[in-house]
């Protein structure tokens, strides 16, 4: 909904790169199918998970300036918000973070007159983002990170974190964590992580909102990004186009692997080593175990919740198309704009399970 | 459409009786109009009570003690926190508002030359048009990062009281607190407060006045004399509807404050919480179960509104018919 300047400036500079793109570059391993995805035209109406709203307008004024009379708007108004709104009818199609419970499974169902199946559409880091005057470096562990969020770990120079950190020389300043207020995706895979790595010291469980014994809350991830630019000694956890936007650092972190950079080819490669399809036939719904993530360990993916069949042959028709573009040429957006292309192994299971709506 | 039709007629035949149909329109819709203030506020209590059932049945610890808020995952949850976050926060904003607002107002009655005071008056009008959610990103963005002298202020010269004390050495930075969100707040109910209030001192009888300066009274004893006795009921209205804004406001509330579901009176360290605050920032993300708590939790405030309502009116009553009647 709010759309920062420089986002706005990334979105523009994208689109103009896609449109090279689609001129005349075949290096890039989706590109090929190009001629393939086809357009089909009408209007969709969606909603859900804030985290793939910059993706999904990019990919709608992408589709939509490839497609003439292709009209599909987007509002970010959270996964769980989405979920209902598709089982009550009133939206076309749902982005979000999380598979669907089974009641809501159901009445996704109810609401299709058969199927609703889910597959993922983009995949992203939560990087954590921190504030410390003089440090531009910084290696997190998840035991460490327990301790910082918890409120455990009191100052920069704990002996935890020169742990992690040997040689750099870190200042007394006390830690001042932020975290979301608002339910949110990007606490549930914040804290999945931690549940999965941390052991015993993360003991907030997981949950899209947890019972936080320290630290500040704010309302989305600009208002968390807002308060740790604010604050010497700030950290959170966000989507890195948070970190970018308000120009702050941002840690690596260590999973099973050693410490790991946020880049879109670290996380492209924890979803390929971390994510299990779950979901079956035409449902590519998964589970991601991060204790088996190599790269970038706090990674995700994001969904889209759709319909197997459709009543209306065009809306069926334009969402096959609209999301086989997204899986396979729409892919190259994402490093733009902070996220992470899907694997190829997830390409052409979400690639299929598009291609398979029908009316 | 009828009854400008029937007008018509009146002014045209003045016959006797469609004038009396005339009325009778009249007082039906004007009856109308009252009633459908009675269905729409019955139909909100009822909405929110049939809504509010479910997750009042799952909750495993008392809603009314409780300072947790967890509806989805171990369904313990509880209004204790958040109905005190909306108190204090809006009694702290009635104090910083209520003196300014009767200032300006008293200033634009009283004192000021007309050009002045008209323009005063546009200028705190003004205040009220802009929307909440520009005060919530001004809060967050401009006002805490600001406020940090303030904070530290307060603490060393007022920290005696336990209000402004500080904690763990929490005021010299960045902080979303209460007093944050109050001062948000008071800058937002300050132009309903000025407004109501300016228009009931005008009410004031100029014979009073001039009766009271003619017996040599001082412009002060003046005001204290002839203008404030027979103003305060109003104002005292005016005060209420203040009030009533500061308890439902809820974006620029959510924005700023510390969202921590936490009994604490210390305002300057991060943290409190309110009612229509946690409904903004979790009902994108809450389940059934945590829907419902929150609708649960509007309840609530909807009775707080409604007691501090029905208190404004006792103390109108109570005040005499005559000024009753001046409202």
């Amino acid at each position: 909904m709010k759309f920062p300047l420089a986002v706005r400036a990334a979105v523009v500079t994208a689109v103009g790169a896609l449109t090279i793109a689609a001129c005349g570059s075949d290096n890039n391993a989706t590109s090929n199918t190009a001629n393939s995805v086809g357009c089909a035209s009408g209007s969709l109406t969606a909603q859900g998970s804030t985290f793939q709203q910059n993706m999904e307008k990019q990919w709608t004024s992408d589709f939509a300036g490839k497609c003439s009379g292709a009209q599909i708007s987007y509002t970010g108004t959270g996964s769980g918000a989405g979920i209902q709104q598709f089982g009550s009818g009133t939206i076309d199609f749902a982005g979000s973070d999380v598979t669907m419970k089974p009641d809501e499974q159901a009445a996704a169902d109810k609401r299709c007159n058969g199927k609703a199946i889910t597959f993922p559409i983009t995949a992203g880091g939560i990087a954590i983002i921190y504030n410390v005057k003089g440090i531009s470096s910084l290696n997190l562990s998840p035991k460490t990170l327990a301790g910082i969020f918890q409120g455990t770990i009191k100052t920069w120079d704990a002996a935890e974190i020169k742990a992690d950190n040997p040689g750099v020389t870190l200042p007394p300043t006390a830690i001042k964590s932020f975290h979301r207020a608002d339910g949110s995706g990007t606490t549930s895979v914040f804290s999945s992580f931690e549940a999965a790595l941390a052991g015993s010291d993360w003991k907030l469980g997981h949950d899209k909102t947890l019972n936080w014994p320290a630290g500040q809350a704010a309302k989305g991830s600009d208002g968390v990004t807002a308060g740790v630019k604010q604050t010497d000694g700030g950290i959170t956890y966000a989507e890195v186009s948070f970190a970018k936007q308000n120009s702050l650092p941002t840690a690596k972190v260590k999973g099973t692997g050693d410490f790991a950079d946020l880049t879109g080819a670290n996380v492209s490669q924890a979803i390929d080593s971390g994510f299990t399809v779950s979901g079956s036939g035409n449902d590519v719904s998964g589970n991601l175990d991060f204790t088996k993530m190599t790269g970038y360990p706090i990674s995700t993916v994001s969904y889209a919740i759709v319909c197997q069949k459709y009543s209306d042959a065009a809306k069926a028709k334009l969402i096959s198309k609209f999301f086989t573009y997204v899986v396979t040429d729409g892919q190259s957006a994402a490093d733009q704009l902070g996220f992470a292309p899907l694997p190829q192994s997830l390409v052409d299971k979400a690639k299929a399970a598009a291609g398979s709506v029908t009316s | 459409m009828s009854s400008v039709a029937t007008g018509t007629d009146a002014s045209s035949l003045r016959s006797a009786s469609s004038k009396r149909r005339g009325d009778a329109t009249f007082k039906g819709v004007t009856l109308a109009a009252g009633a459908l203030v009675f269905v729409v506020l019955g139909a909100i209590a009822v909405f929110l009570v049939v809504k509010a059932v479910p997750a009042l049945q799952a909750d495993k610890s008392s809603f009314w003690t409780t300072q947790i808020w967890d509806p989805d995952g171990t369904a313990h949850f509880g209004i204790a926190a958040l109905a005190f976050g909306t108190l204090l926060t809006s009694f702290l904003a009635l104090a910083m508002a209520v003196p300014v607002a009767l200032g300006v107002s008293l200033y634009v009655t009283q004192y000021a030359p007309r050009r002045l005071a008209t323009l005063l008056g546009y200028a705190t009008d003004m205040l009220a048009a802009v929307p909440s959610v520009v005060y919530g990103l001004w809060g967050v963005f401009f006002l805490l990062p600001h406020m940090i002298g303030t904070q530290v202020f307060l603490a060393r010269y007022l920290g005696w009281i336990p209000l402004f004390a500080d904690k763990n050495n929490q005021v010299s930075s960045y902080s979303k607190s209460v007093f944050g969100a109050s001062v948000v707040l008071a800058i937002m109910i300050l132009p309903i407060i000025a407004a109501i209030s300016r228009e009931i001192f005008r009410q004031v009888d100029p014979a009073q006045r001039e009766a009271a300066l003619a017996l040599g009274a001082t412009r002060w004893e003046m005001i204290r004399t002839a203008v404030l006795p027979p103003s305060w009921p109003g104002v005292t209205s005016a005060v209420m509807l203040g009030l009533g804004r500061a308890l439902g406001e809820t974006i620029a509330v959510a924005l700023v404050i510390g969202n921590v579901y936490k009994i604490d009176w210390h305002t300057l360290i991060p943290g409190g919480h309110t009612i229509a605050a946690n409904i903004a920032n979790r009902f994108g993300e809450a389940g059934a179960t945590g829907r419902s708590a929150l609708i649960a939790s509007g309840l609530v405030l909807f009775v707080i509104t409604l007691a501090v309502n029905l208190v404004a009116r006792y103390v109108i009553y109570r005040a005499g018919a005559e000024e009753r009647s001046a409202l």
